[in-house]
């Protein structure tokens, strides 16, 4: 990179993101994991969520769980904010903890009446648990410190295709609006005595409300894009950079990936705890 | 007897911090409606004039006050069919692949056989004067023809009060003059909320200013329209018809 | 029908990445192949938001109520952005609502793209484009149920390929036969609400069918 255009933002020096990406939540300025160039932060997220879903050993889950404490030590979210965005379960994720400990497994642990409690089921059933909160709040933190946006294009400087980029931004963009759409929808209906009751007319009528949302939805596309092309999209296939790297980014990049190498490498047997 | 709307100390906050501060809210409103009023409703953006009409119809729970419909208060969090809302864009409202299936919905939910539904349908349609409109789709309507569509139906709910969210707003001239002429002869009690005060001073018999969530005045169009002291002081215009004229240019 | 981040093994979770991948390069080749997506891709993003708003839409099915897929109906108004499209989709309600998974990305976009990209073809095959309402409602309808009938076996497959092995054969078994009851009365609501939707666009606005 030999010219930088003044608009560039420095992730270190100017106060970061005030996020509003994915949540809406304000976050205080300084913390370290929203200073971090995004691009690399995606990378480090990567190697993270993939070296927590290859652990096999229960013994190693403490480990995968201090990793979320950790970033979220350095995120500036708050522990109300994260333990809020946890609530909503996985229903398969219960099911499996559920059924597992019976249902697998050779080696009787403990008998309850006519259930059998397995020590391989019981083992599989932590390791899902653990994984699953693992990847989760890991995955969570680092997404909402930094505004979804900033994230996908820091994808797209990655290699994602950018029809792919391009997509995603406009649908996030639009999601909020035809989320309003549809409320606005619904009260009108509602007002005219619609109740959302199980019977085949109400079929009917979500269809037609879908349907009617799809029509607007194509008509509206249209006239984005003639907005899109009035401005210029698809003149030139050249972006700038968005984003650029200090030594820090790159320090913390090699210290995420080195944690994630560590825990792949326990799970291997190749380094003994 | 009893009026047809009574609102007591209506008090409305939104929850959401990341609204500016205090708009959309209502402060200790107090109001009465008789049955056979045309009330209109003017305020600048963010008055509360939306979010009086969401509380008026029960979608809204308010924070503090009551509605009142003939001195009963309305059951919480709930819809009436008595109360009738008209939105600000008719694409809102109108869902279904045809006009005749939109203004059937309404009564289809309250129930009624095919026969009747099909006689409110026609009904409603003949009073806001659509009736050819009936099997066109709905998605191939004007502007105007989708407003008068999703006033019909309103209508077809047969309710007791009507309300109208901006009826006016993105009309051509002509589709404007047909609603007027529609209000002019509507024999129902409605509210209206509009920033076209013309339209207000030709078809409401009574004009409400909100601003800040409270009632700033109350009282005939023409009389408080032509203050124009207290218009400015609130964001409003005198209506130009109001305006004495020198130079006699209507004729 | 998202399987959820942790449940899946290692290679499971790469092959679906593998296979995703491929699958969605392999899509944006004949997007570009059909010439410049710009003017598509628009089109493309708002029809996802609304079938992703469209997912919210909850159906007071007993006991928790249920919501719909729409996979089917996707697959036919998108064609081949239909699978990018379901990534998309997929990446968002896991990183904004933490619903569904990132690690699983992959494999839950398998599930739900591939029987997309099916339907598309079924909807289409010999496919009379001035048929009435009514005769494209009942394609529609097999469309719908049918992908959706094909996800739900695809994620029984990645479901078992995905967990630890030592199973009680017996009670896989029933897991299975339990999952697929379950999914029963979604596939036929499923079926019907594409159906009802083809025949409201085939009457309304036909071109909408015919791709983006």
């Amino acid at each position: 990179m030999s010219s930088r255009s003044p608009h560039k933002t420095d992730h270190w020096g100017q106060p970061g993101a005030s996020g509003d990406g994915a949540t809406g939540e304000r976050l205080p300025p300084k913390a370290l994991l929203q200073r971090w160039d995004p691009r690399c932060k995606m990378l480090g997220l990567l190697g993270l969520v993939l070296a927590i879903a290859m652990v096999n050993d229960p013994a190693l889950l403490p480990l995968v769980l201090a990793i979320p404490l950790l970033l979220a030590l350095f995120s500036g979210l708050s522990l109300s904010f994260i333990l809020r965005r946890l609530c909503y379960p996985s229903l398969l994720i219960v099911l499996l903890l559920l059924w597992l400990p019976f249902a697998v497994g050779d080696t009787p642990w403990r008998t309850f009446g006519p259930l059998t409690l397995y020590r391989e089921g019981l083992a599989a059933a932590l390791l899902i648990g653990g994984r699953f909160l693992g990847i989760v709040l890991t995955a969570m933190i680092v997404f909402n410190s930094t505004p979804l946006a900033t994230n996908l294009k820091a994808m797209r400087a990655l290699g994602l295709p950018w029809v792919m980029v391009d997509m995603a931004l406009l649908t996030l963009r639009y999601l909020q609006v035809l989320k309003r759409d549809l409320q606005q929808m619904r009260t009108a209906m509602r007002s005219r005595g619609w109740r959302n009751r199980l019977q085949p007319r109400n079929l009917k009528t979500i269809a037609w409300l879908t349907g009617s949302l799809l029509l607007r939805s194509h008509e509206r596309a249209d006239w984005i894009y003639r907005a899109m092309r009035l401005r210029g999209y698809g003149q030139s296939d050249h972006r700038p950079s968005e984003f650029k790297v200090g030594a820090m980014d790159l320090l913390l990049l090699g210290l995420t990936m080195a944690i994630a190498l560590l825990l792949a490498l326990f799970n291997l047997e190749l380094v003994v705890i | 007897m009893k009026p047809l709307l009574t609102i007591k100390h209506l008090s409305f906050t939104y929850p959401d911090p990341a609204l500016p501060d205090g708009a959309g809210a209502i402060r200790e409103l107090d109001l009465q409606v008789g049955a056979g009023e045309r009330v209109g409703l003017i305020g600048p953006n963010g008055a509360g004039k939306t979010t009086f009409f969401l509380l008026t119809c029960g979608i809204l729970r308010p924070t503090a006050g009551e509605v009142l419909l003939h001195g009963k208060p309305l059951p919480a969090n709930n819809f009436t069919p008595r109360i009738a809302l008209v939105f600000q864009k008719s694409d809102d409202q109108l869902f279904c692949p045809s006009v005749w299936e939109d203004v059937a919905f309404g009564p289809q939910n309250l129930g009624l056989n095919n026969d009747m539904v099909e006689q409110r349908v026609k009904e409603a349609l003949q009073a806001v004067g659509a009736e050819t409109l009936a099997p066109r789709p709905v998605h191939h309507l004007s502007e105007g023809e989708k407003r008068i569509v999703a006033i019909a139906g309103a209508l077809a709910m047969q309710p007791e009060l009507v309300i109208y969210d901006e009826p006016s707003a993105s009309l051509d001239i002509r589709s404007r003059r047909r609603l007027i002429t529609l209000l002019k002869q509507s024999r129902q009690t409605f509210l209206l909320a509009s920033h076209d005060l013309e339209l207000i001073l030709e078809v409401c018999d009574r004009v409400l200013l909100l601003d800040g969530g409270r009632l700033i005045a109350d009282g005939p169009p023409a009389q408080i329209m032509a203050d124009e002291e207290l218009m400015q002081a609130h964001g409003q215009e005198k209506p130009h018809s109001l305006v004495p004229h020198q130079n006699q240019h209507h004729r | 029908m998202h399987i959820a981040d942790g449940i899946l093994q290692l290679p499971v979770v790469i092959g679906g990445f593998t296979g995703a991948g491929a699958v969605t390069w392999y899509s944006l080749h004949r997007i570009k192949h059909q010439g410049d997506p710009r003017e598509r891709i628009p089109r493309a993003a708002l029809l996802t938001a609304t079938f992703f708003v469209a997912s919210l839409i909850h159906l007071p099915l007993p006991p928790a109520g249920v919501h719909l897929v729409l996979n089917g109906l996707l697959g036919i108004m998108l064609g081949w952005f239909a699978f990018p499209a379901i990534l998309i989709g997929l990446f968002l309600q896991a990183v904004m609502f933490g619903h569904g998974g990132l690690t699983s990305l992959g494999v839950n976009s398998l599930i739900l793209g591939l029987p997309a990209l099916m339907a598309w073809q079924l909807f289409h095959w010999q496919r009379d484009v001035t048929a009435t309402p009514y005769r494209t409602g009942w394609r529609g309808l097999l469309a719908g149920s049918g992908a959706l009938s094909a996800s739900l076996v695809l994620f029984m497959v990645a479901l078992l390929l995905g967990l630890p092995t030592a199973f009680n054969r017996e009670s896989t078994l029933t897991a299975m036969a339990v999952i697929t009851a379950a999914h029963l009365p979604l596939v036929i609501m499923e079926g019907v609400v594409t159906g009802l939707l083809a025949a409201f666009l085939q009457r309304v606005k036909p071109a909408l069918l015919r791709g983006v």
